[in-house]
């Protein structure tokens, strides 16, 4: 089992716009990267795959829903599954979340158009060479309302891309 | 082996209608080699292309776009990217190397690549494989040129030959920069990639050869080359350059940095995952293909099958000899499927022989118009595995007229039939 000496670190980066793929619900991006020991994971999601809305929550129900949602995006063990070679750590975890300004007089302006949800996490491997693949069946499993998840990744063996669906949820690094 | 030999004087018999079914199988057979190969050499021809470069940047288009006219030299751009915006860039903190991209003049049909000499430094292509200089050395003065090898192989060009430059893609009299000659200074070793096919001057050559030209026309006040070298010819624009990182982790955020900058609209693409997404979508037409030769394979198999039961007629009294003279149920079916399998086997043979001929008579051609290098190697695991599977199909479906046969070989044959 991993230590669990994780470090959450809940900052808003409001403004933080991503070129991957336009909004689309049912869509969203899982981004990849490492070198060394060090592996970033991205994921970039429209807000209405994770809360089921994208709104300022209105309600007490939606409000649950927000904190449910946030603090399952931050048990990202829950949703990765790296090989166990490869010995990874969280290090931080960092949830971008739209709704962050309360009773701010940004209110109706969220209400108007789309909003996204990011989350970025990083690991530390101590065996990051048997880092060749990732199981991101949680991420399908506590999220179901994510149809299709758009992956890119790169190291310092090359770039590639591949599509996932709640049925194929295994990515290869090496294929 | 007695089975083996009458199996095989009985085929002679019917040679002919067994040979157009070995044919046509033949051609099925190189039909599916044919699109298997040319889909897995297409594609190693595209990954291999570009190795190492993190990103590409170009002016705001679609992605394929960009990485098709900035690398494969296919298309053109639809906006240029200024030097200052590619100058800014290059210096951000987390780069490592640039290297500028100029396209849109031409040479014989073969494209002109306006950068720098860290261009033969920094490319990569298969794997981390660099640019390798034949002969000579990367230019120095504006007016020096290095040539790809198919450039130089097919115009025939030594070092130190002159070769003027031509404005545009199309080559048009009219457009031709003659004023300004460019020397061979470096040829290029063969790389199988689009570089083969570039000629390469530096970003200030193709400002000297432009720098009296207006919108695409030459002004009719004429600038020597002399004069022109000396004018400080800085470059206000780029097609595309490339970029690698110093730390790959920084990829995701690089790219998002340069598709927000401020003062121009950018584009930047991973060339990895841009090959990677167009060859999933090229994936489902790739399907289709292998789908249409393996019906086309069935359909030479059927072939064979309705050969072997139209002569069951004509063989009735062959098996009832065989049996009268004490052959077995199995040695009926046998000899069917050995007739089957050699067929088929003859087939496959056949049309490998045929896969190869076909690539080594198209490969220059293919090279030439398209820019795949098809590569000749040996048949990998899964094109095996499609002949076994012919083989196999070919036993199973021989098992048809070699049941029939035996069934009716003992009261069909020797009854005396008016």
């Amino acid at each position: 089992m991993y230590k669990k000496t994780i470090v959450f670190a809940l900052v808003t980066v409001p403004g933080l716009t991503w070129a991957e793929s336009a909004h689309q619900h049912g869509v969203a991006d899982l981004n990849i990267a490492w070198s060394g020991q060090e592996v970033v994971i991205e994921l970039h999601s429209p807000a209405d795959n994770i809360l089921g809305f994208e709104h300022q929550p209105k309600t007490d129900a939606q409000q649950r829903q927000l904190v449910t949602s946030l603090s399952q995006l931050k048990q990202s063990d829950t949703l990765f599954g790296f090989p166990n070679a490869a010995n990874c750590v969280l290090k931080t975890a960092t949830i971008d979340n739209p709704f962050a300004m309360t009773n701010s007089t940004e209110l109706e302006h969220h209400d108007e158009e789309h909003s996204d949800i990011s989350a970025s996490y990083l690991y530390q491997c101590q065996q990051s060479q048997q880092f060749t693949s990732l199981d991101v069946q949680g991420l399908f499993k506590h999220f179901p309302r994510v149809e299709t998840l758009k992956v890119q990744w790169v190291s310092e063996q090359g770039q590639s891309a591949t599509k996932l669906t709640q049925e194929d949820t295994y990515i290869d690094f090496e294929q | 082996m007695t089975l083996l030999k009458i199996a095989a004087k009985s085929a002679w018999n019917r040679k002919i209608s067994l040979s157009l079914a070995m044919i046509s199988i033949a051609i099925s057979i190189l039909l599916l080699l044919g699109v298997d190969t040319i889909r897995k050499e297409t594609k190693n021809t595209f990954i291999n292309t570009i190795s190492q470069t993190d990103l590409i940047i170009g002016a705001r288009s679609g992605p394929v776009n960009l990485l098709l006219y900035s690398i494969f030299h296919i298309g053109d751009a639809t906006n240029n990217v200024s030097y200052m915006a590619y100058q800014a860039i290059s210096t951000m903190r987390e780069v490592k190397w640039t290297v500028p991209i100029s396209l849109g003049d031409s040479h014989q049909g073969f494209r002109v690549m306006g950068t720098n000499s860290d261009y033969f430094h920094y490319y990569r292509y298969a794997n981390d494989r660099a640019l390798h200089i034949k002969q000579g050395s990367p230019f120095v003065d504006i007016y020096d040129t290095v040539i790809g090898y198919d450039v130089a192989q097919k115009l025939n060009y030594q070092l130190n030959d002159k070769i003027i430059l031509t404005h545009g893609i199309v080559a048009t009299k009219h457009a031709q920069h003659d004023d300004k000659p460019f020397s061979i200074v470096g040829i290029l070793k063969k790389t199988g990639t689009p570089v083969d096919r570039t000629v390469f001057v530096s970003l200030q050559g193709i400002e000297a050869i432009h720098i009296d030209w207006q919108s695409g026309t030459r002004s009719p006040l004429r600038i020597s080359a002399e004069k022109a070298s000396q004018m400080g010819l800085k470059p206000k624009s780029i097609t595309a350059f490339m970029l690698g990182l110093k730390n790959k982790i920084d990829t995701f955020h690089l790219q998002r940095k340069i598709n927000e900058y401020h003062d121009e609209s950018l584009l930047a693409i991973m060339p990895g995952v841009t090959l990677a997404r167009l060859w999933q979508s090229i994936g489902q037409f790739e399907q289709v293909l292998m789908i249409v030769s393996a019906l086309v394979l069935i359909t030479g198999l059927i072939g064979l099958l309705t050969t072997l039961l139209t002569t069951l007629n004509e063989r009735r009294r062959e098996m009832a000899v065989l049996r009268a003279v004490g052959a077995h149920a199995y040695h009926v079916i046998m000899l069917f499927m050995l007739e089957s399998v050699f067929v088929v086997a003859g087939s496959c043979l056949l049309g490998v022989v045929l896969l190869y001929g076909m690539q080594y008579v198209l490969q220059p051609f293919i090279a030439e118009t398209y820019g795949i290098h098809l590569g000749i190697s040996l048949l990998d695991g899964q094109q095996i595995l499609i002949l076994m599977v012919a083989v196999l199909l070919s036993i199973l479906l021989s098992l048809i007229p070699g049941l029939i046969a035996y069934k009716r070989s003992l009261q069909d044959g020797l009854m005396i039939k008016i």
